[in-house]
């Protein structure tokens, strides 16, 4: 192979994931709009040119897949076969198939791969030899056909279960309507340039230096009297930043658009309906927060389906429409994207939750909680267990590993839910990993930044506010609420002499206050998180290191993440929570 | 054979087989390639050419404006309607050709070509041109 065909063989595979990208949508369209000409049109284009293309640059085996799949296609866009559901599942294996391939020929180029199977069922339908009613397959047993479903593209199953978010289409995900303006991407493609990930993270960490050699300069001139020169320095720095920032933005929609599919693949399986909405999918968010956003939203969306919407026939009899409402909506909110997903189900009973938490002893027999509380209950790790884990919700993680991803994001989870009328799940994610606005405090003898946005309110610690009982975790009392009080020093440093708690930083994790006592607050100011190495990695609530602008380098402590897991652990502050 | 200076045109909605198509040309020593995603955009390079393109070579199947309705805007304008034109198309598409004939295509080629098979068509389209 020389250096172009290879060159080539990577181009094909990029350009042929970016379709890919936008076919899984078209089938899913195609199901519901069966006679639909337009997306009929497009689908067929979309195969032909794959299997023109693959052909051209050596890829046989993507061309020969695609040409069964071409000549279905043809059948149907010449009326001869309608796409009921059958033929639409067996397209959609077809997809995934194509994926695997292209992720395959990626990292070997020379891959082979089993597609025997598939190609003898794209070929039976045009024989007319396969038509199953739609969804007979779903119903006569549901889970061995799931199963069936999945294993059938081997690899394929993998990749169900994990939803790779593939972030390389910089395609904003259209809803139908306008899939023309889809289809005439290449347009807009020509005028973009692809950048490795790679160099935007160096580039974004060489900004992140140039603002702290800035910040030295800025205060140097002004010294010197030329305040102007320092003001449009640092106005320059800033555009610098806001730019470079926002090259690693990318729209949510690609992550929105794999829900489609589980939505479909799970209603089905369960035999319930419903109605998916996607709004916001253009929001934007960066990329290595979408990324680590596929496998969150997944499960709740899967949750909702398995756990909240009833079947039609209780819908109909609790007055609701057949059809369940799922809507997941993406908007900004301050330096924050929200993602709130919403379904009109059946609501979460948290007498039930309570119930089987004291059953599991998770929480004392006596204990009593609010409503809220009972349904947090549904993140506390070791909730879910095998015998309430059905099929489809039990694939991967509990909730309790969701909130966990979202929140070493730096991100949080709220949910709210009304018997009968539905549940809300909130996610708020950080726009950015890479910038923070930080607190420098003084804690331990040492400097240390906190993540503002994390901090409820700071208060002044006087004489006697908190309250020291031996064994037991010390508390103060604000507000006419009792916040268990942790010490910085415990994890980082200790009290130098003449060094003395006298601030207090409160913290919220989900209804719980709590207070991280410290000896000062020195300044706000924007930090460059650079990444802790893997020493320090998830040690004390490390979430990065930075660079001060004094030069000096500080650790990032993320004291949601470190103290509310000691909160867990520490079962007095319920005991003192009683007390309240 | 065509002056290697002639300015082409090449035409289709993947990149990949533009790539192909381009690379090919270029080993068969022509210097002035343009390339076009789509036949809209394909006819404006053609509307907006400095030197008008002495070759257009254009993919069939293609969204918003095919290879066909390219070839029919090009044969209807006096003013590039003597362009040779060749149609790039899949074997599906071969029974079509009656009307890419109809409508004035100099030549086709089917998908995936050689360079050779290229050259070919193009020495007969270059022929019927010269005489």
């Amino acid at each position: 192979m020389d250096d172009f065909e290879i060159e080539l063989k990577h181009d094909f595979l990029q350009e042929a994931r970016e379709l890919l990208q936008n076919t899984e949508q078209s089938f899913l369209e195609l199901e519901k709009d069966p006679s639909n000409k337009t997306l009929i049109d497009a689908i067929f284009r979309f195969a032909h040119n794959l299997k023109g293309t693959s052909r051209a640059v050596g890829f046989g085996q993507i061309a020969e897949l695609t040409h069964r799949a071409e000549n279905l296609l043809l059948e149907i866009k010449q009326d001869k076969i309608f796409a009921n559901d059958h033929i639409v599942s067996t397209l959609l294996l077809f997809n995934d198939q194509v994926r695997v391939m292209i992720d395959g020929l990626d990292e070997n180029l020379d891959a082979v791969f089993d597609c025997e199977k598939l190609m003898q069922d794209l070929d039976a339908i045009i024989a007319g030899e396969v038509t199953p009613p739609a969804a007979a397959a779903f119903e006569a047993a549901p889970e061995a056909s799931f199963e069936a479903e999945v294993t059938e593209v081997g690899p394929a199953a993998e990749t169900f279960e994990e939803v790779p978010v593939e972030m390389e289409t910089q395609a904003t995900v259209h809803k139908l309507p306008e899939k023309k303006e889809v289809k005439k991407e290449p347009r807009k493609d020509d005028e973009t340039l692809r950048v490795s990930l790679n160099r935007l993270e160096v580039l974004n960490n060489l900004v992140g230096e140039l603002v702290i050699i800035q910040s030295v300069v800025e205060s140097s001139l002004s010294k010197s009297g030329d305040v102007k020169t320092a003001r449009s320095l640092g106005k320059l720095c800033k555009d610098i930043q806001d730019l470079s920032m926002s090259l690693r933005m990318v729209p949510v929609g690609p992550s929105f658009q794999k829900l489609a599919r589980i939505v479909r693949d799970t209603s089905k399986l369960l035999n319930k309906k419903v109605d998916l909405h996607l709004i916001g999918e253009e929001t934007e968010i960066d990329k290595t927060v979408a990324e680590s956003l596929g496998d969150p939203l997944v499960h709740i969306i899967r949750n909702a389906i398995d756990h909240g919407l009833e079947t039609p026939e209780e819908r109909l009899a609790a007055g609701k429409s057949e059809e369940g409402v799922v809507e997941v909506m993406a908007f900004h909110e301050g330096n924050f994207l929200v993602i709130q997903i919403t379904d009109d189900g059946k609501g979460i009973n948290g007498q039930r939750l309570i119930e089987k938490a004291k059953s599991k002893g998770i929480i004392p027999e006596n204990m009593n909680l609010t409503e809220q509380q009972a349904i947090e209950l549904i993140f506390h790790p070791g909730f879910s267990t095998k015998e309430e884990v059905s099929e489809v919700s039990g694939r991967g993680v509990g909730m309790d590993v969701v909130k966990t991803n979202i929140e070493s994001l730096g991100g949080e989870v709220k949910v709210r839910s009304k018997v009968g009328a539905g549940s809300c799940f909130r996610l708020m994610l950080p726009l950015t990993l890479a910038i923070i606005d930080g607190m420098l405090i003084k804690a331990g003898g040492q400097q240390l930044v906190v993540p503002k946005g994390q901090i409820q309110e700071v208060i002044k610690l006087e004489p006697g506010m908190i309250t020291k009982m031996t064994g037991r975790r010390p508390y103060l009392t604000l507000r006419n609420t009792i916040v268990p009080v942790f010490y910085l020093e415990e994890d980082w440093g200790t009290l130098t002499k003449g060094e003395k708690v006298d601030i207090a930083l409160i913290v919220r994790h989900n209804d719980q206050s709590f207070a991280i006592g410290i000896t000062d607050i020195m300044r706000q100011q924007q930090v460059v998180v650079k990444p802790p190495t893997k020493e320090i990695m998830n040690k004390h609530g490390v979430m990065g290191t930075t660079i001060l602008g004094d030069g000096k380098p500080s650790l990032i402590i993320d004291l949601l993440n470190l103290y509310s897991r000691k909160l867990r652990q520490e079962i007095n502050v319920d005991t003192i929570g009683k007390a309240a | 054979m065509f002056n290697p200076n002639t300015p082409v045109l090449v035409v289709d909605d993947m990149s990949t087989m533009r790539k192909i198509v381009s690379k090919i040309l270029r080993d068969l020593g022509f210097t002035n390639i343009t390339e076009a995603a789509d036949g809209t955009l394909a006819w404006e390079a053609i509307s907006k050419a400095p030197a008008p393109f002495g070759l257009i070579i254009s993919d069939w199947n293609m969204p918003n404006c095919s290879g066909l309705d390219l070839l029919k805007k090009v044969r209807s304008d006096k003013n590039v309607a003597k362009t040779p034109f060749v149609l790039v198309t899949a074997e599906a598409e071969q029974h079509q050709v009656a009307e890419a004939v109809k409508s004035g295509v100099d030549q086709y080629v089917v998908k995936p070509f050689s360079k050779d098979a290229l050259q070919a068509k193009l020495e007969m389209v270059h022929k019927k041109y010269a005489a």
